[in-house]
């Protein structure tokens, strides 16, 4: 199965925070769902926001982004294959049937290190709302 | 804001390591030339901001949301689907767009 978490909730330490959200940088990543397709992105803020989360590659078989290389240094992955990707999800108005995944700025998680950043990438026929509805 | 004129041909220059080369002006369109580190993200402002509003919206989900996104989810994986979330990531280098 994909996204094996800890049992312990580890804190996510973002290298940058969310574009929307400059001032948290915290977060932990805990599963939705009983087998790993759905994952919560909480702030560790009281008042911080939280998201939906999926790993694209269960959903979108055909989604192979090209990383910046720089983003390995910077999570400081030794392996870019270590790496989990996380896209968030957005519920337009509650409407489930109308849910997209961001696949143009997917969370890019190093789960070792604990750190994880929102990348933007350079694709641009990367959608940033792809429907999740098949 | 700091406001410069340069021609089509002319540098500017921020830092040490950065350059913005005028390539092209056409009517009301400037076409732009970027070196810089590849530590730099160099993207149009549109797409981050397109980011951020994606992100606002992405964080008024609801746990409400959750129980009937499970119609949405794929059947469980087959074995080989172990590594897929690593499979994603190429890690290959690649040139900002310009």
């Amino acid at each position: 199965m994909t996204a094996v978490l800890p049992a312990s909730v580890v804190v996510l330490g973002l290298v940058d925070p969310l574009p929307g959200f400059p001032k948290h940088r915290d977060y932990v990543l805990v599963g939705a769902d009983n087998d790993g397709l759905v994952f919560w992105l909480q702030s560790m803020a009281p008042d911080g926001p939280r998201f939906l989360a999926v790993p694209p590659a269960r959903y979108f078989p055909d989604y192979a982004p090209v990383l910046p290389g720089t983003v390995c240094a910077e999570l400081d992955l030794e392996d870019p294959a270590d790496a989990q990707l996380y896209c968030l999800l957005t519920v337009p108005n509650g409407d489930v049937s109308a849910a997209t995944a961001n696949l143009r700025a997917p969370v890019v998680v190093n789960p070792v290190a604990a750190r994880a950043r929102q990348v933007v990438l350079a694709d641009g026929t990367h959608p940033i709302r792809r429907p999740l509805r098949r | 804001m700091l406001t410069l004129t340069r021609s089509v041909g002319e540098t500017i220059r921020i830092g040490d390591d950065i350059e913005v080369h005028v390539v092209e002006v056409r009517g009301g369109t400037v076409r732009l030339g970027f070196k810089a580190p590849r530590e730099v993200p160099i993207h149009r402002e549109e797409v981050y901001r397109q980011i951020a509003e994606a992100n606002l919206l992405a964080a008024q989900v609801t746990a409400d949301s959750l129980g009937a996104l499970a119609a949405f989810v794929p059947v469980p994986a087959p074995a080989e689907s172990g590594s897929d979330a690593a499979a994603d990531a190429k890690g290959t280098a690649e040139q900002p767009s310009s």
